[in-house]
């Protein structure tokens, strides 16, 4: 703003001196004086001129210069604009390429340590999966091979096995008749299948051809009643000892007792010996790792509460034929 | 001005006036560009100082931030994480203590699978010192849980008088299988139970593990201890429970197939103890039981 209003006074400036020197005249009659006059007014005339010539040779001078001076600043002030324009922008980028790399970084270590395998994945992810998996299909397993070994028994309804075998079977080994094989998974599978068959008594006895036909009728109603009040029991006997067994009904599989995926669980997470290092694991876990190992953990509860309520229910139906052996008399 | 303008001036000196002004104007300018430019350069630095302090003061205060709030996620472990590894390892070393502590209950039983022996034993065992009591059962005293036990399972079958095998000699052999599996199973629950009840057992042990959270105080003590921790605290208080919940129900699992056996062999049991058919059994007196009176 003080530029233009600084020119405007240097051309006022300039314009004002011009004006008295034109202002001269005269009204003498003397031919000398009137020649000297003339004389000098031709000079002064000459002079006037010349300096009028002078004064605007200097004004244009003048002009130019201060012309060219305010071109220059004129340039500067754009220099100046433009460099502060320059450098104002370069600085914002530098400061925005700053942050963002900053920004960058975080966002970079966060997502490493919410997402990465050791920190944001839950605690030793791949031998977790190993664990669960190995226990849900373990434990999938019992229902099945309870089936297979209570369909073995030389007691399951329909079996037909003479008296004398299974007498001679439960006779070869008295002392295989403790209970206790039950609860320990590093008894012998045989020996569970000896106790449950010594526990469920002698196989009932089928109607031969030689009989006659009412007796032969009232002793297959009588065998057939026993089969089916024993069965329940015998289904439950079975799946205990399957949950015991190392069977896999996966070809090519080896898998261990359901029983002993309970202890690896109950190790891992139950205060065993790999509680500690697990326990400590947590510690380096993201937030997202944190929940990954509780719905991990939520999923496997879940999945044996599916055992537990299984397991009740063949508990309820062997009372509910205690209750019908009970009701009914003698068989 | 006015002497500069004057009629006497001479040539050189009415010259003189405007050119020193314009020397001035000029230098005047110049002295404007020359700020103008200083001034630039004044602004730029200032501007490019005052963005380094401010690049350098988010950048400062952003990692100051980041290193507090880690310490604070990382510093917040939850509530007596040390506590709660303590209780969960006695757990385990509880329950896997427990089948050695039911043998010791159990194999002083009188009456044991397979075996025969003299049952005078059995009745001065009955007989002397306190009375024998179910309650011993969850005493966690494992000499009166014995006694308990060898009183309610029974006397010892005593040794056959002869060991040829004729067929009552078999029947009753036959007969002792199916008895011992059902006394040898109510031993072993029993035993079973009495050995969690011990003083260091699981039953104490759980006890002590499930109520690490809730306390006595209905968890007054975990609600302070979080109170000032980040989420990842309370996360890892969840994810801790939730591991002690899944280790209870695999041991409820486990525990839940006594309930199961004993069911079944009590089923058994009644149904043998209820069979009266009979085999004719031709060239023979006797006719050959269809199954066996057991109990």
């Amino acid at each position: 703003m003080t530029k233009p209003v600084l020119l405007a006074a240097v051309v006022v400036a300039l314009a004002l001196p011009a004006a008295p020197a034109l202002a001269q005249s005269c009204f003498v009659a003397d031919p000398i004086w009137v020649s000297g006059h003339n004389t000098a007014t031709a000079t002064l005339s000459t002079r006037v001129a010349t300096m009028g010539t002078n004064v605007a040779t200097q004004r244009s001078l003048t002009l130019e210069m201060l012309l060219s001076a305010m071109k220059v600043q004129v340039a500067q002030t754009s220099t100046n604009g433009e460099r502060e324009v320059n450098l104002t922008s370069n600085t914002q980028q530098a400061v925005a390429a700053t942050l963002s790399q900053v920004a960058q970084r975080q966002a970079l270590v966060d997502a490493r340590e919410q997402y990465g395998i050791d920190t944001g994945q839950g605690v030793n992810a791949c031998a977790s999966v190993d664990l669960m998996n190995s226990t849900s299909r373990a434990m999938g397993n019992v229902a099945m091979t309870g089936r297979e070994g209570y369909r073995n028994l030389d007691v399951a309804p329909g079996k037909n096995v003479p008296p004398q075998e299974a007498s001679r079977n439960r006779l070869a080994d008295p002392t295989k008749t403790d209970s206790a094989v039950f609860f320990d998974p590093a008894a012998s599978d045989d020996d569970r299948k000896k106790v449950i068959e010594a526990m469920a008594g002698h196989p009932m006895p089928k109607p031969t051809t030689a009989m006659e036909g009412a007796d032969a009728d009232l002793m297959m109603l009588k065998a057939r009643r026993v089969e089916a009040l024993r069965s329940p029991a015998l289904i439950s006997l079975s799946a205990i000892r399957a949950m015991s067994s190392t069977d896999d009904h996966q070809i090519g599989t080896t898998a261990s007792s359901p029983l002993a995926r309970l202890d690896a669980l109950i190790g891992q997470y139950g205060g065993g010996p790999q509680y500690e290092a697990w326990s400590a694991g947590l510690a380096g876990q993201s937030e997202h790792g944190l929940l990954i190992e509780l719905t991990r953990m939520r999923s496997m509860s879940l999945a044996l509460r599916q055992q537990l309520i299984e397991q009740q229910a063949r508990t309820s139906a062997v009372f509910g034929t205690i209750l019908a052996t009970q009701a009914s008399g003698d068989l | 001005m006015r002497a500069v303008w004057s009629t006497r001036g001479k040539r050189c000196g009415f010259a003189t006036g405007p050119i020193a002004e314009r020397a001035r104007l000029l230098s005047a300018v110049k002295v404007l560009t020359a700020q103008s430019a200083a001034g630039s350069d004044q602004v730029s630095n200032g501007f490019r100082a005052s963005s380094e302090a401010l690049a350098t003061t988010v950048v400062t205060q952003d990692q100051r931030q980041a290193v507090a709030l880690a310490a604070h996620r990382y510093g917040s472990i939850g509530y007596d994480p040390c506590g709660s590894n303590t209780k969960a390892q006695g757990f385990y070393s509880a329950m896997t203590g427990s089948a050695a502590a039911r043998r010791e209950i159990v194999s002083p039983v009188r009456a044991q699978p397979g075996r025969y022996a003299d049952p005078k034993d059995w009745v001065n065992d009955v007989r002397s010192g306190a009375a024998p009591d179910g309650d011993a059962l969850y005493s966690g005293d494992a000499k009166a849980a014995t006694k308990f036990i060898n009183t309610v399972v029974g006397p010892p079958d005593p040794q056959p008088l002869t060991t040829t095998a004729t067929s009552t000699n078999d029947l009753d052999r036959l007969e002792k299988t199916g008895r011992d599996t059902y006394r040898s199973m109510t031993a072993v629950v029993l035993a079973d139970i009495a050995a969690d009840y011990r003083a260091d057992g699981p039953i104490a042990k759980t006890r002590a593990l499930s109520s690490h959270w809730q306390g006595t105080d209905g968890g007054a003590a975990w609600a302070v201890g979080v109170a000032g921790q980040h989420d990842r605290g309370i996360i890892q208080d969840a994810v801790r429970m939730e591991a002690a919940n899944l280790a209870l129900i695999a041991h409820q699992i486990k525990r839940g197939i006594r309930t199961e056996a004993t069911a079944a062999a009590l089923l058994l049991a009644m149904v043998n103890a209820r069979i009266t058919n009979v085999v004719p059994n031709p060239g023979r007196a006797q006719a050959t039981p269809a199954s066996l009176q057991t109990p």
